[in-house]
């Protein structure tokens, strides 16, 4: 797993490459921690080159949502494909204020 | 007088080799007492005055005479093997003392009688007494050139080999050949005979391996205690040179004396010998010194590999080791850290921590040598950049790594007050010690690490025996409804939960659920769930309150980043109504035995633990409200079934979990349970990765109805 990391205007892009299990989750889960502790709280993911999710890699968000939304923060996540979209949708992670999933990359910057 | 072993015993061992010895010593005696009384008698009648031998000698130099001599010497020979012959451990030095002792016991005596001898003019005296003076001295010459003898043999079996063995068997058959001289008075004979004599002598006598085990000091008083023992030979010898005169022998004669002469050319040939080759091996000797300790140290550090758990013996073995060897003042050992990977002082020998920063000033050669995979030696610590602003009173320095093939441990440092006090040869022993440490530091942590991951191991199936009683055993049901699970953890501790309770005869209350998180702990959360449903579903809360108040309760006891993915469902038997909330979990398969249709049922919530506020109670809305028939059955489960993966990576899914459910629409609970797993199982493949469990809820017919089936079926 490779993520990249394009800093924007008022948040930060990160793109995830191939699968997040169990295992690769652990290198989402240090880039955010990373990003949290330096005050970026805007994080957008740009998911159309995650190939998989697992609920482990689901796990990594949730244990960010409460932080991100005290210091005033979201997750934007946009272009997931159907499948990863489906496993986000059925942990009800759609349903929340702090995580907005969007289809298309550019009406990320409305959320933020 | 063979090496071999002791004959067996068949009486007391103690005291059988006793006996032995006593009567050995009673028989010399007697032949001692005789040979006295030949000379004795010769005193008597023949006169001291009559220089002419007789032809045909009756009483000293006659058959019986020899016969006598012969026993003699068989005897002595025979016991002083037995009291010489069997040292057990051979310490060179001691030894050496004793003899050198019984040699002067006996010049003592001689230098007595000469005196007495001297002093009386008494033609009684001599004519009487003479003769015992003489035997005495006889003795004493005897027993200390045969003690000679055996020590000497016992030096040169060091070690034994077949070769000194059968050597020394010769040595004892030219003896034997001394003593038969006594009755072949064949001068040419014994002439040739002392040719292979001296070059048996030449033979054994190149054989002092027992030097080289000698440090300086043992070899400095060794040669010591040789050249004293040379010079009582000395002594003997000069004092025996009266010998053939008294013994009756005329020059021509010396066959009397083969035996002796032998046993003196053995014994001051191997004791000139050694005194040469101790002297030319003191130089040598503190190489090898080194060289044993070296190999000494080695194995001490070795059996501590096989004996020692503990690091810190380990690293002190090590440390004493290398400052012996390098003969160095001081020293200390570093290890790395394990959490922090920093190196830190562990022991340290005649210095202190104080010490040790005013040499290194900070840096961190243990980081150094262990990088280099070399040691490192500063000669100067003065002189050298890096060092010489240090106020310490040492100025040589060695850092030698210790280290694995898989890991660096740490390094041993080793310090003297003298300029260049170290050398190439010193750091080779250096590391090797270091390498057996590394060794020996290894194995521990090995072994360590094994009886860790064996505890990790026995907790992890406690975990799973009480996670097992936390699952149901069995599932209620009755005429109208039944229920079957298939549960099986991938690994010791799942994280899958299901529950059934029934509060009234009409109504089941149903969970299933799947701890989610960072971590195996993730599934030690099972215990809290399990209590939380129980206590919640007893009380008559409708299915979202139960969802809001199970939340509550998750918020408030899960770590941060733990979910708890849920559908919970209660059933009414009496109205065939089913309401369940989908908490994040997967969702819900139903079939309708009426339109012969698998539905799944997508509508939920975020799972529990996920919003952990209030604005969660608003997100929990009306449950869903199902009216069931008979033949209904809803399939719950949770993501190992539908996320088993076969060997392309591809997920099980929900259209093939659906398919199979459709598949088995007509079979029971437990074969609709039991199918969905096989299923799922043949298209991994193999075992399953994750924990799965399959939930089986199937509504019955009534039993009047039931009836009505099978007439409509008959």
């Amino acid at each position: 797993m490779t993520i990249q990391e394009h800093p924007q205007d008022t948040y930060i892009t990160l793109v995830p490459h191939g699968e997040l299990d169990a295992n690769s989750s652990v290198h989402l889960d240090e880039r955010i921690q990373a990003l949290i502790e330096q005050g970026q709280v805007n994080i957008h993911i740009d998911g159309a080159d995650i190939q998989y999710i697992s609920s482990a890699g689901l796990g990594v968000f949730v244990s960010y949502l409460d932080e991100v939304a005290e210091q005033g923060g979201k997750f934007v996540l946009s272009s997931l494909r159907e499948s990863v979209r489906d496993v986000f949708v059925i942990l009800g992670l759609d349903q929340l204020d702090n995580l907005i999933i969007v289809e298309r990359t550019e009406d990320v910057p409305a959320h933020f | 007088m063979g090496p071999g072993p002791v004959p067996p015993q068949r009486f007391s061992p103690l005291l059988q080799p006793r006996l032995i010895n006593a009567f050995l010593l009673v028989f010399a005696l007697l032949f001692w007492l005789a040979l006295l009384g030949f000379h004795v008698a010769e005193s008597m009648f023949t006169s001291v005055f009559d220089e002419s031998v007789p032809v045909d000698p009756i009483w000293v130099g006659g058959l019986g005479y020899r016969l006598v001599m012969a026993g003699f010497f068989v005897f002595s020979t025979l016991l002083v093997g037995r009291l010489f012959g069997h040292i057990e451990k051979l310490h060179v030095t001691t030894v050496l003392w004793r003899l050198f002792i019984t040699g002067m016991a006996g010049i003592t005596l001689i230098m007595l009688i000469t005196f007495v001898n001297r002093a009386t003019s008494s033609w009684a005296m001599h004519k009487y007494l003479g003769p015992v003076f003489f035997a005495l001295g006889f003795l004493a010459f005897t027993l200390f050139f045969l003690a000679c003898v055996f020590i000497f043999r016992r030096f040169i079996l060091y070690p034994r080999t077949k070769r000194k063995i059968v050597a020394w068997q010769i040595f004892f058959g030219m003896l034997a050949l001394g003593v038969a001289f006594l009755f072949f008075r064949d001068g040419l004979a014994i002439t040739i005979a002392y040719f292979p004599f001296v070059l048996l002598t030449l033979f054994l006598g190149a054989n002092v391996r027992w030097i080289a085990y000698l440090n300086f000091n043992q070899k400095l008083r060794t040669m010591g205690l040789l050249v004293m023992i040379l010079l009582v030979m000395v002594t003997y010898v000069i004092a025996a040179r009266n010998l053939p005169g008294q013994l009756g022998v005329t020059p021509g004669q010396s066959w009397y004396l083969v035996f002796l002469v032998y046993v003196v050319i053995f014994s001051l040939t191997y004791t000139v010998i050694s005194i040469l080759v101790l002297f030319f091996n003191l130089p040598t000797s503190s190489i090898f010194e080194a060289e044993s300790f070296e190999i000494a140290s080695a194995s001490k550090i070795s059996q501590a590999i096989q004996s020692n758990l503990d690091f810190t013996d380990i690293m002190n073995t090590l440390l004493e080791a290398s400052i012996l060897a390098a003969n160095a003042r001081a020293g200390w050992v570093e290890m790395l850290d394990s959490e922090t990977g920093k190196a830190e002082v562990k022991v340290g020998k005649r210095l202190g921590n104080h010490e040790v920063e005013q040499i290194l000033q900070g840096q961190d050669l243990t980081e150094k040598v262990l990088r280099d995979g070399k040691p490192f030696l500063v000669r100067n610590l003065r002189k050298h950049r890096a060092f010489q602003a240090g106020d310490t009173r040492y100025r040589s320095l060695v850092v030698v790594p210790v280290r694995s093939n898989n890991q660096g441990f740490g390094a041993v440092f080793v310090v003297n007050e003298l300029v260049n006090a170290f050398e190439d040869v010193t750091l080779k022993s250096l590391m090797t010690f270091a390498e057996q440490a590394g060794i020996a530091l290894e194995n521990a942590r090995l072994i360590r690490e094994s009886i860790e991951v064996e505890r990790y191991r026995e907790q992890l199936k406690i975990a799973n025996e009480v996670q097992d009683q936390l699952l149901p055993g069995s599932l209620p049901g009755d005429a109208r409804i039944e229920m079957a699970a298939e549960n099986e953890n991938a690994y010791e501790v799942g994280g899958d939960y299901y529950d059934v309770v029934q509060p009234s005869p009409d109504t089941y209350r149903i969970a299933i659920g799947d701890v989610s998180g960072k971590g195996t702990t993730a599934a030690f959360y099972m215990a809290e769930i399990k209590g939380i449903f129980h206590a919640l579903a007893l009380l008559d809360l409708d299915v979202p309150d139960f969802i809001r108040t199970a939340n509550q309760a998750l918020s408030q006891c899960m770590q941060k980043g733990f979910f708890l993915t849920m559908t919970y469902l209660q059933v009414d038997l009496a109205q065939r109504r089913v309401d369940m909330i989908r908490a994040g979990h997967c969702p819900t398969f139903l079939y309708r035995a009426g339109s012969r249709e698998v539905q799944r049922l997508d509508d939920g919530i975020p799972g529990l633990g996920i919003v952990r506020n209030r604005r969660y109670d608003q997100m929990v809305g009306e449950p869903v409200r199902l009216q069931v028939a008979p033949d209904d059955f809803l399939v719950l489960y949770t993501d190992g079934i539908t996320e088993a993966r076969d060997q392309a990576g591809e997920e099980f899914g929900y259209d093939r979990l659906q398919e199979v459910i459709f598949r088995n629409r007509a079979e029971s609970a437990a074969m609709i349970a039991s199918e969905v797993v096989s299923s799922v199982k043949n298209f991994a493949h193999a075992e399953l990765h994750d924990d799965y469990t399959v939930l089986v809820i199937k509504f019955l017919p009534e039993p009047s109805s039931q009836a009505s089936v099978e007439v409509s079926r008959s």
